[in-house]
């Protein structure tokens, strides 16, 4: 059976930073706009 | 109602009430779509375990058209009504539909190299996609490139108006032309093709992306406003 998991983990991992990194972002600069 | 919100400090109020709502359902969603996607969830007849590419591939999908069409609407209310909120959500949104687009292109290539053999092939839906990609990367472009705030807010608008037209060229490419991307397996118009141990992941995580944008855009809605009011503050 062929392992999948590489491409398993890439698609999830890539989506969780992204959005991770994306809801960090905009945490930070509302952070900044608001004081 | 709309119009009553076109008051920011109205919409800040509201978005205050609503941003940790959103943001409490985006948390249970998420981690009940990703429980269900992983551990309760069978693996594929034919694809074996990399179905599970589909829970986050799929709503991703969904969530670039949806977020594009809404930013289309957003700008046309603003143009033609000069409703404030509508003008900035377009900016606010960008970067969220942008970044779900990413996903959908990446999470598929990353299923396409395993099931197709090709991590590309420029069939009528991946292409379609990426250039909704490029009007994302695009518009934000377009805006950022003008001194003047609400002349890059105004060709902006247009430019995702425009873009509208891609977005049933997406939707139906894989009706409209022989592509090696599936057809839909969920249509309005007949029961799910689809097992509900599989449709109950994909609506899952379709939620958790869905009230997780909302939380996102309301937040960087009050970023540009609080921002607006910055500059007028510190221009007086």
């Amino acid at each position: 059976m062929t392992d999948y998991t590489f491409y398993i983990a890439g698609a999830w991992g890539i989506a969780a930073a992204v959005l991770g990194g994306l809801a960090l972002q905009t945490f930070c600069a509302w952070r900044r706009a608001k004081k | 109602m709309i119009t009553k919100f076109a008051n920011p400090g109205k919409f800040l109020a509201l978005s205050r009430r609503l941003m940790p709502v959103l943001f409490a359902l985006a948390a249970l969603s998420l981690s009940f779509g990703v429980y269900k996607s992983f551990f309760d969830s069978p693996p594929d007849y034919q694809q074996g375990e990399t179905v599970r590419i589909m829970y986050v591939h799929v709503p991703a999908a969904w969530m670039a058209l949806f977020v594009y069409t809404s930013m289309a609407v957003a700008a046309f209310v603003g143009l033609v009504w000069r409703h404030v909120v509508a003008e900035l959500y377009a900016r606010a949104a960008a970067p969220l539909g942008a970044a779900f687009t990413l996903i959908c292109l990446v999470s598929g290539a990353l299923w396409g190299k395993p099931m197709w053999g090709a991590w590309w092939v420029w069939d009528a839906r991946l292409t379609s996609v990426l250039i909704l990609f490029f009007f994302y990367i695009g518009y934000m472009a377009l805006v950022a490139a003008f001194d003047d705030e609400q002349k890059g807010i105004n060709a902006g608008a247009f430019l995702l108006i425009v873009g509208m037209v891609n977005v049933p060229v997406v939707k139906f490419s894989v009706d409209w032309w022989n592509t090696l991307h599936q057809p839909a397996s969920l249509t309005r118009l007949a029961a799910p093709s689809i097992d509900p141990a599989m449709l109950t992941p994909l609506l899952s995580m379709a939620a958790g992306f869905t009230f997780l944008f909302g939380a996102l855009a309301l937040m960087r809605l009050e970023t540009e406003i609080f921002r607006r009011r910055n500059q007028v503050r510190d221009a007086t």
